[in-house]
């Protein structure tokens, strides 16, 4: 009997598209985050296909709607940085491209080093260790994985030699500067010399994307001498191989003023009061007066210095906008933001395919 | 890396409580962790044929996610749903993927 009757309800639900039309609260609350002094409420969309079923509205999956629900605009983007939106995504997938970006899109790093000679006070793991976080200039996207059984190849190595040895400058015992006394006192990064090998010799020249960085300091009569090889690797097997600094995201804040509680006094409190300038004085002539508006909700950063103070958290219905994420991807300068976030889709997109490809 | 001593190891294991009943499994998903777990999870709730979907990752020292998933008909089988979410969250990324190129497109052509 039961079964008959869900049969029933489901297909009178195949009309249905997706979920529109719930009651005004209920949508609230199913797409927004409220947040209180605290706590956040309502912070979980809920995800089950029959979720509004009591209301007559279908949650499952639904292509076309996602496709029209789906926008994607770029704030800001530099060679360090790419500030972008996503509206329209639920939490599992970006979190899954945020996860992808951070330790699963490949990059090309130093792994083994091998010393000739080190006579500096720094111990021989430590150098390695420092030289491996060194981000190389090397599109990982033209390099293969290393075969952990094969040969290093021009397809998959890059070859680095250090070589630097610290001497007394002559004559100048009577000097105090560092730069004055010894030649050699400081290795940098820029201090790394490629090896080109086969075909890497017609491809853009090599290097640590920072010449500045510095790696070790020497004495007179001190000297390091190895040969440094790079290879690719992921975020996952050791944090040097990550294209980001970091790549974070947050969802959209809202704030909804009610104006009749906003006007004079209280409406220039509220201006005052918030440490990002959200808030705006709109005049509204004599007749009227001034009140306070939502000028820049994007720079909240939900501080909840507006609804602190008694009685205010029932004026600010402080928000947040559960699908709406404001992506910030900073790149260590190996490859450009916009380029990490395709190589992420990419990757993501070749996960999914070796399950598939498994499962059949 | 996958390969124990010369033998590549699965990634997906599927343990099926009654071999007569498919509607029932759980898939075992071999060096993965949240960032897949979580999205095939949300995509096979999203979907009307399952009555049941689950994730664990039984222990954190070890790459591996459990993906449980029972469907709404016997004659509904676990692995053709979760092959639908697969999709389903291909389609999703595919999408996500072309409005992003569109928008770095608009980005670039409005001057910065």
């Amino acid at each position: 009997f039961l079964d008959v009757g869900r049969q029933f309800f489901l297909t009178r639900m195949k009309s249905q598209a997706s979920v529109k039309k719930l009651p005004a609260n209920v949508e609230e609350r199913r797409t927004r985050e409220f947040i209180k002094t605290s706590k956040a409420e309502h912070t979980s969309t809920p995800e089950h296909h029959s979720a509004y079923r009591g209301l007559g509205q279908d949650n499952s999956f639904n292509l076309e709607d996602f496709k029209k629900n789906l926008k994607i605009e770029i704030t800001s983007l530099t060679p360090d940085e790419m500030v972008f939106e996503i509206v329209g995504i639920d939490a599992p997938l970006a979190n899954a491209l945020r996860r992808v970006i951070i330790s699963e899109v490949p990059t090309l790093a130093i792994e083994e080093v091998f010393f000739e000679n080190n006579t500096s006070i720094i111990q021989d793991e430590v150098l390695a260790h420092r030289l491996g976080l060194i981000p190389i200039n090397a599109d990982p996207r033209i390099f293969l994985s290393r075969d952990p059984n094969g040969e290093p190849r021009d397809s998959d190595t890059l070859q680095f030699d250090l070589h630097v040895t610290c001497e007394r400058i002559e004559g100048s015992w009577d000097k105090t500067e560092e730069h004055e006394k010894y030649k050699n006192s400081r290795v940098y990064s820029k201090d790394l010399q490629w090896q080109p090998v086969g075909s890497q010799v017609n491809g853009k020249p090599i290097a640590p994307v920072h010449d500045d960085i510095l790696i070790a300091k020497l004495r007179p009569g001190q000297e390091i001498k190895a040969s440094l090889y790079a290879y690719k690797g992921v975020g996952k097997d050791h944090a040097k191989f990550s294209p980001v600094s970091t790549a974070y995201y947050r969802l959209l804040p809202e704030i909804l003023l009610e104006h009749e509680k906003f006007e004079g006094d209280d409406a220039q409190k509220l201006v005052d009061m918030c440490p990002m300038k959200v808030f705006d004085i709109e005049d509204l002539g004599k007749k009227q007066g001034v009140r306070a508006r939502v000028k820049d909700a994007r720079s909240c950063t939900l501080c909840r210095e507006c609804i602190r103070h008694p009685g205010w958290e029932e004026k600010v219905k402080l928000r947040r906008v559960k699908n709406h994420y404001i992506f910030y991807i900073e790149s260590t300068g190996i490859l450009a933001p916009e380029d990490i976030f395709r190589e992420a889709l990419k990757v993501f997109l070749e996960k999914l395919e070796v399950v598939n490809n498994d499962l059949k | 890396e996958m390969e124990v001593e010369g033998e590549v190891e699965k990634k997906v294991v599927i343990v099926l409580e009654d071999p007569n009943v498919p509607s029932c499994a759980t898939f075992h998903l071999n060096e993965e962790d949240h960032t897949l777990g979580n999205i095939l999870r949300y995509a096979l709730v999203k979907n009307k044929d399952v009555d049941f979907a689950g994730y664990t990752i039984p222990h954190p020292s070890e790459q591996a996610v459990y993906l449980r998933v029972q469907t709404a008909r016997p004659d509904i089988t676990a692995v053709e749903v979760l092959g639908q979410a697969i999709k389903d969250v291909t389609d999703m990324t595919t999408h996500v993927s072309q409005e992003y190129e569109k928008s770095l497109a608009k980005w670039r052509a409005s001057g910065r």
